[in-house]
């Protein structure tokens, strides 16, 4: 196995990781905005990661660039549904996760949000 | 379609990089097969065409002198956003806020809808709406870190783009 | 190489099994449509490191293709809740 090789399994074992790593948060995480977080976030850099290791494989420059055309175009379709989704989201008033510590009856209609100063983060 | 033919006769550069980019896509779409022009000149044609007709005026030019600099800092922030979440996702506590972030900005058109699709990728951060009092944030830290990471987001993108000064 | 692929695939793989939990679980429309964006991101990743194993160029424009549906999954969710609910449209 040559350093390329190697170089190439790390990136695309450590790809399908963060794929994996994503679909823990969206299990784990406590409301819809945040698991559009752990989504977008960690899939666009898993993704990378694989496109990344996948240049070598059999190197050509229209495969080259046609991967990352792909993977261009996945970014922008995660960040653009992601935002929509959180945008529906909103306006049919889905609850953010209450932090520790607040009252749970937290709701954030627009007038609530543009006075809003900063909530308090419990610190640990 | 007179109104169509007199704005892209008006913008004979921004005519020449839409059918630049328009041929440089298909060549890569197609992997450089030389007998799929002739399906690909006319796409690209219509596509420009309607590139023009779904898009306003841009007063904004791209300097591409900034450009690297802004895809080095887009890929590796988006890298540190990726690996922020899987801290976060493996943490045995889930440190994970969730609060609405008002950001003002100054940018507007093309650079403020690259901006709310960039930060979308940034950590911590998540485009919601674009309000005329600024654009609501979802953020997963306290305040203070989430402005201060778009603060320099913002940045980049103003030096990314420069206001056409002749507007006729 | 090949169990390089091999591996990483399974590792795709179990991240669409625990995504499928959400689906399972909802509780909210949008919860479940997240879920379907996942499933679109790793078909990509999938589908590029199969065209990549069995040299199967075809399988890229698949991906392409299926980027694409996702991106329209989402737009046709939010466009299709959105004339459920017109009232939800403007809000003071």
């Amino acid at each position: 196995m040559t350093l390329l090789m190697i170089l190439q399994s790390i990136l695309l074992i450590s790809g399908a990781l963060m794929f994996l790593v994503g679909s823990i948060g969206l299990v784990r995480f406590p409301d819809t905005y945040t698991r559009i977080h752990a989504l977008t976030k960690a899939d666009n850099v898993g993704l990378g990661l694989i496109v990344i290791g996948l240049i070598p494989a059999s190197f050509s420059v229209l495969v080259t660039l046609k991967i990352l055309l792909i993977w261009l175009l996945v970014m922008l379709a995660s960040a653009l549904s992601g935002h929509l989704v959180a945008w529906e989201a909103r306006a049919q008033q889905v609850p953010l996760k209450p932090s520790e510590g607040e009252s749970s009856k937290e709701t954030f209609s627009k007038r609530e949000l543009s006075t809003k100063e900063s909530s308090d983060e419990p610190s640990d | 379609m007179v109104g169509l033919y007199n704005r892209i006769i008006a913008q004979p550069l921004a005519l020449f990089w839409r059918l630049a980019l328009g041929c440089l896509l298909w060549w890569i779409l197609t992997e450089g097969s030389s007998s799929s022009w002739l399906i690909g000149i006319p796409t690209v044609l219509i596509a420009v065409l309607v590139s023009f007709h779904l898009t306003q005026y841009n007063p904004y030019r791209l300097r591409f002198i900034a450009l690297p600099s802004f895809i080095i800092f887009f890929i590796a922030t988006s890298l540190i956003a990726g690996f922020d979440i899987a801290k976060r996702t493996l943490h045995r506590d889930l440190p994970v806020g969730s609060q609405w972030v008002i950001f003002e900005t100054r940018l507007d058109g093309l650079p403020r809808w690259l901006f709310m699709s960039c930060l979308s990728l940034m950590p911590g951060t998540l485009s919601v709406s674009s309000e005329a009092y600024g654009l609501v944030i979802h953020s997963l830290d306290d305040k203070a870190t989430t402005l201060s990471g778009l603060k320099k987001l913002e940045d980049k993108l103003i030096a990314l783009f420069k206001k056409r000064e002749s507007d006729l | 190489m090949t169990w390089v692929y091999a591996v990483t695939l399974l590792i795709l793989l179990i991240s669409l099994i625990v995504g499928v939990w959400r689906v399972i679980q909802g509780p909210r429309l949008a919860d479940r449509l997240l879920a379907a964006q996942l499933f679109g991101t790793t078909g990509v990743a999938v589908l590029l490191l199969l065209a990549e194993l069995q040299s199967l160029p075809a399988a890229r424009d698949t991906a392409l293709v299926l980027a694409l549906l996702a991106m329209l999954a989402a737009v046709a969710f939010v466009s299709r809740v959105w004339k459920v609910r017109p009232d939800s449209e403007d809000r003071p």
